[in-house]
């Protein structure tokens, strides 16, 4: 069957059908053009005539017009629309123009800088100009890193190496902060968080450098779909930027299927897991021979899901994710473009724009979290002509349900804001420490904040700095780019060593310190590459967990205790019955238990003790406070449940305001909450000092509250389910109905 | 109410809370009045000014088993062997000494160096200059006046300045964007040292090389590792004599340099004895490029050296045996190899040699098979008293060997 009689038969089926909240039909879109500007060289143009492509699609044209004006654009269009030519080109009409020229292409990982490398390779052969574009990332031989400074004219690397290797020592890199011309950008959405407020920061030290060399670069940036494209690029750069989102791109007819799995326990509000729905889905795509990409929401999930879909084709299936090795990760690519694999399984690593050819279905497993990570993994299904299909299967968890049930809100909707917060003390000052090994600060001068100098005068009261007239001189032993990572708050990753065979050790693959606790404590299945492992033993001190290949029938799942304490209220605002607050805190985790979990039925089997340190962090919280009059209407025991009700349903909706993975927000409730003694639930930022998530959610409070309420009525359970309130053995007996009346009474003024 | 900016600085940065903060603006003392110690004295130009000293060593000073004189005496013969190029200097007096000390390892842009020594000889004494920077905002004023004393050089003497000293000099060139067309020749004795002594010393650190090679006991010095933290001192509270120790330790270091240079070249063109068969190794193959007759010498001297190790006579009869082929001297090769044969008796390569030998050269197919047979039985007596698992190879390759000539001796028998 090819895969449009298999769209037509699969929607047919009523045993597919009856789970289907909405099939939509995305019909084709025809191409807009517009002619070359005037101005570009004429050997691009004929380059481009050559290959048959006598004109640009609108976006491709404006964007070039712009930069070539001298203005900094940031380009928003989907997947597989010719964004690569909106910077390329630009960029090779300057060296041809002027060979001195530099340009500096920055990707969020090595993985998608190789590939653009291959792109750029093609046009220097097919221009037959002598123009030398490098990558320059931890992979590149140190032999021929002095060339590729001195010679590169375009040098493609990576935040992180930016970060580590190029700006600490831009002496080094003269010549290309003498000339640089352009700054390309690429996938500016996943610049959000944590990590885009590290690279705010880089790109203020790089900007610095450049000024002190004499040159003032233009931002070429490129970004999927988000609501904010404009805001987010200006203040991730700190330049005014123009949007250029007038796509031309021709797209084919696509569907998307929101897929729910079926209720099997009406009372407990229990579905079919959204995993087994998954597996059922792609198992028949893949049967049919369509080429279909799985993305899940975690590691582990990745590695379940492989697992059974190997039992369909086991040589053409293949798991993609962090941890992989980059050689392994390089042939799974490979093997997806020649087609030989004909399934993935993939967490959000293949969401950007690695290429991999032209799939025909994607199955989504989980709401991905945000609306424009959505579309992106849609769009992996479909990139050339054709019919596609997405199927996007809702699990149990409240936003995932408010999605599938609401399929306007998701289609209708502007996508996400990226939120940054480049000012957060903790970042900030880190970034200052290198900016300043870098190079001297001067008086007056501002490093994004109006504070700099007030933060240089603090690091020279700690000796990092050292004050001497008119400047800021670094003046400590200590090379402090190393000290900080911009991926997450640890700086080390844990090694994980396969012992299965005496003598033949080998690392299987890495964890960051954070996961750590969760995924590989003693006696934890560890899944990689479809197969399993038990840790035996968990060196903390040296971060290296050894693990035995076994062969059991069920995985593990550890649960994080939480303990948060507020240090410092910011603001708080009293709201008749209720107050919202916000401020610093800090939070306490530890994990004290882990849960094993059979493999097909999802049952609890056992469980055992972890014994692991306590990590504490410094960070901000917003939180909702039920005030006396409300909660003297509720038992301690119903306050309790009411609460715990009340942050799962919070924590699961927040993310639909905030473009952040749900992992970037942790949750609390407290019936006496320690600073003001009343009941209290907190979400907070899980990152040192805050990355502007609590911020926003303090601001959008009372829509948050409303949408909670209306999620819960709505809910079709008896008494609680994951989808809304949480399972009735969480909240206790009568959960959704104390939860609920207990936001109608926090409310009741304010309406 | 919300914590000032400075309280959430202290909760999220501060290194230790109970450290007194340090005094941010430090009033830089007046250079014109401040009396200065340890002979140092003001120098200014446009771009600010620095301190400066210069102390000047009689010939006859001397420490460990060299005297400055003696660079004099041996000269600069082999100048070019050490700098690994051509250098086309032959004046004593076109050397720099160059040493340096830095707030920090590696050559990222923020590694300061605060202080630079250099040293050259002239007028029949030696040199010693110190440019200090007691306020870095003043870098931009000593870089210039040392670039323009380094230009009047022909070449530079470092021990690790390659990757160290010079590299850094350039960095902060850069930085302050200064001219940094200047190259001079570069003799960084750090790699000579490990060519002679990387297999006879523990490491190849200059106070390693200096107990072991010149007879040179520091005693009181300031570790190189603690100069920054002198330096950071100073900055805070003033004070140059607390800064002796770092300045005495530089100067011995550029002293050291000459004395080592000294050795070095002494050791190359063979005035005085090898103190380890190593060298004399080292020295051999050093000389073969540029001096084969030279180079034969030491390597001829190591085999006939009974406190030799076997691996160092191993090496120098096989670098010998390279030349005797390749200039087709037979006659003295095939000596050598059956001395080797003798001095060597677990190694299979001289018995190789000889079958080689007599395939090709000679075509003596019985005697080269029957030293085919003599290597594969040397090479099977060490795999079974030794390590078994290696020497594969090899062994695939005799056997091959052993049956061509094999099947040559059968095909020439009808």
């Amino acid at each position: 069957m090819n895969i449009g009689m298999l769209i037509d038969h699969m929607k047919s089926r009523a045993d597919i059908r009856r789970n289907v909240t909405n099939w939509e039909v995305i019909p084709a879109r025809p191409a807009r053009y517009a002619s070359f500007p005037e101005e570009l060289h004429p050997d691009l143009v004929k380059n481009l005539r050559d290959r048959g492509i006598e004109a640009l699609y609108t976006h491709q044209a404006e964007a070039v017009e712009k930069v070539l004006k001298g203005e900094n654009v940031v380009t928003v269009t989907p997947t597989a629309s010719g964004k690569t030519l909106c910077y390329n080109l630009p960029v090779l009409h300057t060296l041809l123009n002027e060979p001195a020229a530099r340009a500096l292409y920055i990707f969020p990982t090595k993985a998608l800088a190789y590939d653009q490398l291959s792109e750029l390779n093609w046009w220097m052969e097919e221009l037959e100009a002598d123009i030398k574009g490098f990558t320059y990332d931890g992979d590149t031989p140190a032999s021929a890193r002095k060339a590729i400074r001195r010679a590169g004219q375009i040098v493609v690397t990576n935040p992180d190496m930016l970060h580590q290797a190029v700006l600490p020592h831009h002496t080094k890199w003269i010549q290309l902060f003498e000339n640089l011309r352009h700054i390309v950008i690429d996938e500016l959405h996943s610049y959000r968080g944590v990590f885009g407020s590290h690279f705010a920061n880089v790109l203020r030290r790089l900007q610095r450098i450049c000024r002190h060399y004499g040159s003032d670069p233009r931002f070429i940036l490129s970004s999927a779909t988000i609501a904010n494209p404009k805001a987010f690029a200006e203040k991730l750069t700190g330049v005014p930027v123009s949007l250029v989102d007038n796509n031309g791109a021709p797209s084919d007819e696509k569907h998307f299927v929101f897929y729910n799995p079926p209720v099997v326990n009406q009372a407990l509000g229990i579905r079919k897991s959204s995993l087994l729905e998954a597996r059922k889905l792609a198992e028949e795509l893949i049967a049919n021979d369509v080429q279909t990409i799985v993305f899940a929401r975690s590691r582990v999930r990745v590695e379940v899901l492989l697992t059974y879909l190997s039992h369909v084709l086991p040589e053409g299936i293949r798991g993609y994710r962090g941890g992989y090795l980059p050689t392994q990760r390089r042939a799974i690519e490979q093997g997806l473009r020649r087609g030989e694999i004909r399934g993935v399984v993939s967490t959000n690593a293949l969401e950007l724009g690695i290429d991999i050819g032209a799939l025909e279905a994607c199955v989504i497993c989980g709401y991905p979290g945000t609306i424009a990570s959505t579309w992106q993994q849609a769009g992996r299904a479909g990139r050339r002509q054709g019919s596609s299909i997405t199927f996007l299967v809702a699990s149990s968890s409240p936003l995932d349900q408010y999605v599938i049930e609401h399929p306007n809100y998701f289609l209708r909707q502007t996508p996400e804001n990226a939120l940054i917060q480049p000012d957060n003390l903790v970042i900030l000052v880190h970034h200052m420490k290198c900016a300043a090994y870098e190079l001297p600060f001067e008086k007056g001068e501002t490093f994004g904040v109006a504070t700099t100098e007030e933060i240089l005068d603090f690091l020279a009261e700690e000796r990092i700095l050292h004050r001497a007239g008119e400047r800021w001189y670094w003046m400590d032993q200590s090379f402090p780019a190393k000290e900080i990572s911009l991926r997450s708050a640890a700086q080390e990753n844990f090694v994980i060593v396969d012992i299965s065979q005496t003598g033949q050790h080998r690392v299987l693959g890495e964890v960051d310190r954070f996961s750590a606790p969760t995924l590989i404590h003693e006696e934890a299945i560890y899944l990689h590459e479809g197969a399993q492992y038990q840790v035996e033993k968990l060196d903390y001190e040296e971060k290296k967990a050894y693990v035995r290949k076994v062969d059991v029938d069920y995985y593990t799942d550890a649960n994080l205790a939480v303990q948060l304490k507020v240090l410092e209220v910011d603001r708080e605002e009293c709201l008749a019955n209720h107050s919202r607050g916000i401020g610093e805190v800090t939070v306490n985790a530890l994990v004290t238990i882990f849960k094993k979990i059979k493999f097909g039925t999802h049952e609890n089997i056992g469980s055992g003790p972890v014994h692991l340190p306590e990590e504490e962090m410094h960070t901000t919280a917003y939180w909702a406070t039920v005030e006396n009059s409300v909660a003297s209407g509720f038992t301690e025991e119903q306050l309790q449940s009411g609460l715990i009700g009340l942050s799962h349903v919070l924590s699961q909706l927040a993310p639909l305001y905030l473009m952040c993975d749900p992992g970037d927000l942790g949750v609390s409730a407290q019936v006496k909450a320690i600073h003001s003694k009343k009941p209290t639930v907190f979400i907070y930022d899980k990152y040192p000092g805050g990355v502007g998530l609590s911020e926003k959610l303090y601001e959008l409070h009372e829509e948050l509250l409303f949408t909670s309420r209306s999620h819960i009525r709505n809910c079709t359970c008896e008494d609680g389910c994951p989808s809304c309130v949480g399972p009735a053995v969480e909240t206790g007996t009568g959960g959704k109905g104390i939860t609920l009346s207990l936001i109608e009474a926090m409310m009741k003024q304010a309406e | 109410m919300m914590r000032s900016l400075h309280e959430r600085l202290r909760l999220h940065h501060s290194k230790d809370k109970n450290q007194k903060p340090a005094e941010v603006e430090r009033q830089i003392p007046d250079p014109k009045r401040e009396s200065l110690p340890l002979g140092f004295s003001w120098r200014s130009n446009q771009q600010g000014s620095y301190l400066f000293r210069r102390r000047v060593y009689p010939l006859d000073f001397g420490e460990g088993r060299y005297q400055l004189r003696d660079l004099v005496d041996v000269g600069l013969e082999a100048i070019d062997l050490i700098a690994d190029v051509p250098v086309g200097v032959r004046k004593l007096e076109e050397l720099l000494f160059f040493d340096t000390e830095t707030t920090g390892l590696g050559t990222g842009a923020g590694n300061l160096i605060f202080l630079f020594g250099v040293g050259y000889f002239r007028d029949g004494s030696f040199v010693l200059e110190h440019y200090f920077l007691p306020d870095v905002s003043h870098e931009p004023a000593l870089l210039t006046d040392l670039a323009e004393r380094i230009q009047t050089f022909g070449v530079l003497v470092t021990y690790n300045g390659k990757g160290f000293d010079w590299a850094q000099l350039k960095t902060r060139l850069t930085l302050n964007r200064l001219s940094r067309d200047m190259d001079p020749a570069h003799c960084d004795l750090l790699y000579p040292a490990r060519r002679l002594w990387s297999d006879v010393l523990p490491s190849c650190r200059m106070q390693e090389v200096e107990s072991s090679c010149l007879g040179l006991l520091r005693q009181n010095d300031v570790p190189g590792h603690q100069a920054p933290a002198f330096y950071f001192d100073y900055l805070q509270k003033g004070g140059l004599t607390a800064l002796d120790g770092v300045l005495c330790h530089n100067e011995r270091d550029i002293l050291s340099l000459v004395y080592l240079f000294t050795h070095i070249q002494r050791l190359l063109i063979g005035d005085g004895t090898p103190q380890f068969a190593e060298e004399k190794l080292a020295v051999g193959k050093w000389w073969m490029v540029r001096d084969r007759e030279r180079a034969g010498d030491w390597l001829q001297a190591v085999i006939r050296d009974p406190s030799a190790s076997l691996k160092t006579r191993r090496e120098a009869f096989r670098l010998i045996s390279a030349v005797l082929k390749r200039e087709g001297d037979w006659k003295t090769a095939t000596d050598l190899w059956h001395e080797w044969l003798e001095q060597d008796p677990w190694n299979a390569e001289p018995c190789v040699e000889l079958a080689k030998y007599y395939e090709h050269r000679t075509r003596e197919v019985g005697r080269a098979y029957d030293w085919t047979q003599q290597a594969i039985h040397r090479l099977k007596r060490k795999r079974r008293f030794g390590s078994p698992l290696r020497g594969d190879r090899e062994m695939k390759a005799l056997t091959d060997r052993a049956q061509r000539l094999e099947a040559k001796r059968k095909k020439s028998l009808f």
